[in-house]
């Protein structure tokens, strides 16, 4: 096994999570000798979250009886799962409370999920910089446009995104037609 | 008092515009609920912003209709595609997909809409009759005991977890850390607010439920894609089959309400857990278990009574201690707090007609599930069918429209932005997402019981253990934190003794 | 992060509403149904130029006093100009988030304020925000509130002198209030140095409900609170009314005693609050006398003094002047009264 072949293995999208985790709670453990009261909680809260990362950073080098701890499950869910000798594949997408999955062997389709998150930060970025109701039905279009949807099926969901767009900004009286860089149409 | 809040409470879900809510909320919740990849949590949590101008109970209300709901319009595509439109109706598709297969889809949907509407409202009816025994236990609570109660339900990560605590654990500080940005509680010191006053208030809680349990589960569902478009099932059968299938068990029927309604009770279990344990007993205690699986009706009843129960069951550490028990629940939460009803004893004393509001309401939403079940049977199939593509985009945009209704601040944006990219890798990754949630909502109240106890105390840690009540509490901690490390050498010392 | 402090600062500096028409959700918008041409008291030419809408920031949540107050007012205010008007809750940051918003918004007469000193101010004291409080505008004030000293009625105390008789005993030591660092803090500060109640530790708790709650089950055995927050537990009989702090008296218990008629020293200048309304500085003065003198006309109007002596809610007339006196003892007497270091420390504690 190469060297390089090791390396992709170890440095997956977890690890990059788990260095997130890392970074934030250290900054957080450092800027809290900034405060003159009010630091316990974060502090070692924050002391603790570094810890448990580097911990997971490091799991596979773990010895086998505290890999045990970090893996081991609770109490009902186990027995809900372990009595149920029926195929639990079928439990899919349980949406009310975590995913029930164990790790995904197979890594899930991701670049559908990069490219929701790459027109998903545009709209973010120009709403703010021209107003969130000239965006949105922009951004459904550019949506189901890219997800291959038929003219049809645009138009509608469009139409309705842009409805809620509208109801937001004139029953919750939202500034959402205007944005830094544009004040907005004067005739709403 | 409790007649008089009572009375109260039946006046106002009958006058006129509070029922509506209660139909529009079971209407949304039913629709949620059968979409395949969208449940309760993800319907509460979009419609939170939209409450703001509303009357605080109208806004609960709604909010347990849409819960309520959904934990009908799950078990829809579990019995049409096989599919679970949420974890609670996962044991559904056991038998519920069977009994379609078998040509028998409508007598499979109106079972399960009978026996939500029976479970459910077994799970209300004893939650009124039994709540003055919670007032009293309610009002036993003060400072120390909050404190211990947060550190309870956040001891509980440990269940939520599901075979990953240190992730689990992780997750859970991390949504801490994340709440103790701006002003302290209970202090006028700031943190981690980077001298602008516009986090001063800290990062809005709302927008995170809206990032991890909207948008993140939006971008889940872009990486699973045709998963939902499974094979159609031929919509055929007979609806008062059901109801004479449901009201022929009424046994069965109440022990898996019950089992819903005590499941629900305990923090951090809710839906996704007591389908399973309703069915697993319902299977037990069956004269015919090999009919199981192949399309037996009990299979349906079970965990259609269990999950609709639950959300009685979620609702008591809910309102009482403000400790969500589920991702619903933890929506509710919010709800709660947007709209200044603090969870604890001024529910169950002064604004005890919100809490028989709530139960009341979802008791008459029950009825209403049935009528609308049954109109929906027909239909059901037609909005399991809408593409995932068209659901996404516009459940973004409804997510960053409420983030920035929450405060009109683009921080919660942002917020949503950022939170539901590490949400969908910690989903991904088996992070628990409710583990987040419960570090985000309990932190702070642990923080600030903790600072207040001690200040009660004068820096003494006795405070939490001079009373029988607290001690309790105190065991109860540890027995939930350490339970499950100690369990596979507790049972290896058994089994040498046994030997 | 850098990305979030610049979106932050210009959206505070971005302050130029929009004018929305408000459709009828309850409680977002004062009706702008009643819009009937009635300007003849205005100067239709200049200000307020009916096309504009006027923006009212309320630092408060949605159905607290300040904020029923202002949606009532600015209600008349609407009966008088065609400008559609729009109150918006600005909660957060012990009031300085909206004062912050209505600080760097236009100086146009377009954008006001409310907020109460000297609960504002102290906050501003305490925090220390990155804009001059004392800048703003006043433009008038509408109504006062009180503070009290309540107590668990288990413990029976006659009067503030048998407060301070058995915490010098030893009887107690603990002393209830709003959140550290606030106006009740403040208060409790002075009652301990000026009249001598000896408590040892401040409680704080996160509002009128929660210290209510606390007294009810013995957990502190007395507390400062805002009168009018805690009507309903008094009326009752879950806590007790030791004294009013004011030397007037309550506003709702009218006949109550004050400590200052027991012979305590006063400290009105932190024991009651008054509501005011305010202009951003550099706000022209023709536009903070024309708005006066609008909200004058709406304080005196049948309506707002009848909505008053239904529910009991004060209201008064006060003009500028009084507001931006108000604000300038606040910044001048709470530094000399309480070291405001040790407030702080004690605080953050």
């Amino acid at each position: 096994m190469s060297i390089k072949h090791t390396v992709q293995e170890w440095i997956g999208s977890e690890q990059i999570l788990l260095l997130i985790f890392l970074t934030i709670s250290t900054y957080m453990f450092i800027e809290s000798y900034t405060f003159t009261g009010s630091y316990i909680f974060p502090r070692y809260s924050a002391l603790v979250m570094m810890l448990f990362a580097i911990m997971m950073l490091g799991n596979h080098l773990l010895p086998e009886s505290i890999r045990r701890i970090t893996t081991s499950s609770g109490g009902l869910e186990s027995y809900a799962t372990e009595s149920v000798d029926k195929s639990t594949e079928q439990v899919e997408s349980p949406i009310e409370d975590d995913p029930v999955e164990e790790e995904q062997s197979v890594e899930p389709n991701m670049k559908n999920a990069w490219i929701t998150i790459g027109l998903m930060s545009g709209y973010v970025v120009f709403s703010y910089l021209f107003g969130m109701m000239w965006m949105t039905p922009l951004f459904v279009v550019a949506y189901t446009y890219q997800f291959d949807q038929p003219i049809k099926v645009i138009v509608v969901a469009t139409v309705i995104a842009t409805m809620f767009a509208y109801l937001f900004t004139t029953t919750l009286v939202l500034p959402l037609d205007e944005g830094i860089l544009w004040e907005g149409p004067r005739w709403f | 008092m409790v007649l008089e809040a009572l009375g109260e409470a039946v006046a106002l879900i009958l006058s006129g515009h509070t029922l509506y809510f209660l139909i529009l909320g079971l209407i949304i919740g039913i629709f949620v609920g059968s979409l395949p990849g969208i449940g309760a949590s993800l319907g509460m949590a979009i419609v939170l912003p939209l409450t703001v101008p509303m009357e605080g109970v109208d806004a609960i209300i709604l909010l347990t209709g849409i819960y309520s709901g959904a934990m009908y319009g799950g078990s829809i595509s579990a019995i049409l595609f096989n599919v679970p439109g949420t974890a609670g109706a996962a044991a559904t598709t056991f038998d519920g997909y069977e009994m379609a297969k078998k040509g028998n889809a409508v007598g499979a949907l109106s079972t399960s809409a009978v026996s939500s509407v029976f479970g459910g409202s077994m799970a209300f009816l004893l939650l009124i009759l039994i709540s003055p025994i919670i007032i009293p236990i309610v009002l036993m609570f003060g400072t120390p005991e909050y404190f211990l109660m947060a550190i309870f339900g956040l001891a509980t990560i440990t269940i939520v977890a599901r075979g990953a605590m240190v992730k689990g654990f992780i997750a859970g500080l991390f949504g801490f850390l994340l709440s103790t940005v701006g002003i302290a509680p209970l202090s006028p010191e700031t943190r981690y607010t980077f001298g602008t006053t516009v986090l001063f208030d800290g990062l809005s809680f709302i927008a995170g439920l809206i990032a991890v349990f909207a948008v993140a589960e939006m971008l889940r569902l872009t990486t699973q894609e045709g998963k939902i478009k499974e094979e159609g099932i031929t919509i055929s059968g007979n609806i008062l089959q059901g109801f004479n299938t449901v009201v022929k068990r009424p046994i069965l029927v109440a022990k898996s309400g019950l089992i819903g309604m005590v499941v629900g009770a305990i923090p951090g279990a809710g839906g996704s857990i007591s389908n399973f344990v309703a069915y697993i007993e319902a299977l037990r205690s069956s004269k015919n278990p090999e009919a199981f699986g192949t399309g037996a009706a009990e299979g349906v009843i079970a965990p259609e009574a269990s999950n609709n129960a639950t959300v009685g069951g979620a609702l008591v550490p809910t309102l009482s201690f403000g400790i969500p028990g589920s991702g619903s629940t933890a929506v509710l939460l919010g709800g709660l707090i947007l709209h200044g009803i603090r969870p604890g004893p001024n529910l169950f004393s002064a604004e005890l007609f919100i809490t028989y509001s709530i139960l009341i309401a979802l008791l008459v939403g029950n009825l209403v599930i049935l009528v609308l079940g049954i109109l929906f049977i027909t239909r059901a199939g037609y909005i399991t069918k809408i593409d995932v593509h068209v659901i996404i985009p516009i459940i973004i945009v409804l997510s960053m429209l409420g983030a920035y209704a929450i405060r009109s601040n683009w921080v919660d944006v942002a917020t949503v932005f950022l939170i539901s990219i590490l949400g969908l890798y910690m989903k991904l990754h088996n992070y628990s997402i409710i583990a987040f949630v419960l570090g985000m909502i309990l932190g702070p109240i642990a923080e600030e019981n903790l600072a207040r106890s001690l200040d009660i105390s004068g820096d003494s840690l006795f405070i939490f253990v001079a009373e029988p009540l607290r001690i309790l509490l105190v065991l109860l901690i540890l027995v939930t934190v350490f339970g499950p490390i100690l369990k596979p050498y507790i049972s290896r010392v058994r089994t040498r003794l046994e030997l | 992060m850098i990305w979030y402090c610049d979106m932050i600062t210009s959206d505070i500096k971005r302050r130029r509403y929009i004018q929305t028409v408000a459709t009828g959700i309850a409680g977002v918008t004062v009706g702008t149904a009643g819009c009937v041409g009635d300007s003849g008291d205005t100067d239709s030419d200049e200000y307020p130029d009916g096309d504009q809408s006027i923006e009212v920031i309320v630092p408060f949540g949605e159905g607290g006093g300040t904020d029923t107050y202002a949606r009532q007012i600015f209600g008349a205010v609407d009966d008088l100009i065609d400008n559609p008007i729009e109150v918006r809750n600005v909660p957060g940051a012990a009031t300085l988030r909206g004062a912050s918003e209505g600080f760097f918004s236009d100086p146009d007469g377009y954008t006001i304020t409310a907020f109460n000193p000297p609960s504002t101010p102290i906050s501003a004291m305490i925090e220390e925000p990155p804009f001059e409080l004392q800048e703003f505008e006043g433009i008038m004030s509408h109504s006062r509130g009180a503070f009290a000293l309540i107590a668990n009625p288990e413990h029976e105390f006659q009067n503030v002198q048998d407060v301070i008789d058995r915490f010098d005993d030893g009887e107690f030591e603990l002393m209830g209030g709003q959140s550290p660092g606030g106006i009740t803090h403040v208060q409790a500060f002075l009652a301990r140095q000026e009249w001598g109640i000896e408590w040892d530790r401040y409680v704080g708790y996160a509002g009128a409900a929660p210290i209510a709650e606390a007294l009810a089950a013995d957990e502190i055995p007395i507390a400062i609170t805002s009168e009018t927050g805690t009507v309903g537990p008094i009326e009752e009989g879950t806590v007790d009314l030791v004294a009013m702090l004011p030397s007037d008296g309550g506003v709702v218990f009218e006949d109550a005693p004050s400590a200052v008629d027991e012979g305590f020293e006063e400290m009105d200048f932190v024991s009651q609050f008054n509501r005011c309304f305010w202009f951003p500085p550099d706000t022209p003065q023709d536009a903070i006398d024309t708005m006066r003198g609008l909200l004058e006309e709406a304080v005196m109007s049948d309506q707002i003094q009848e909505w008053s002596e239904d529910t009991g809610n004060h209201i008064w007339f006060r003009d500028s002047e009084y507001a931006n006196q108000v604000m300038e003892d606040a910044f001048e007497q709470i530094p000399s009264a309480v070291d405001l270091e040790e407030l702080r420390q004690a605080a953050e504690e």
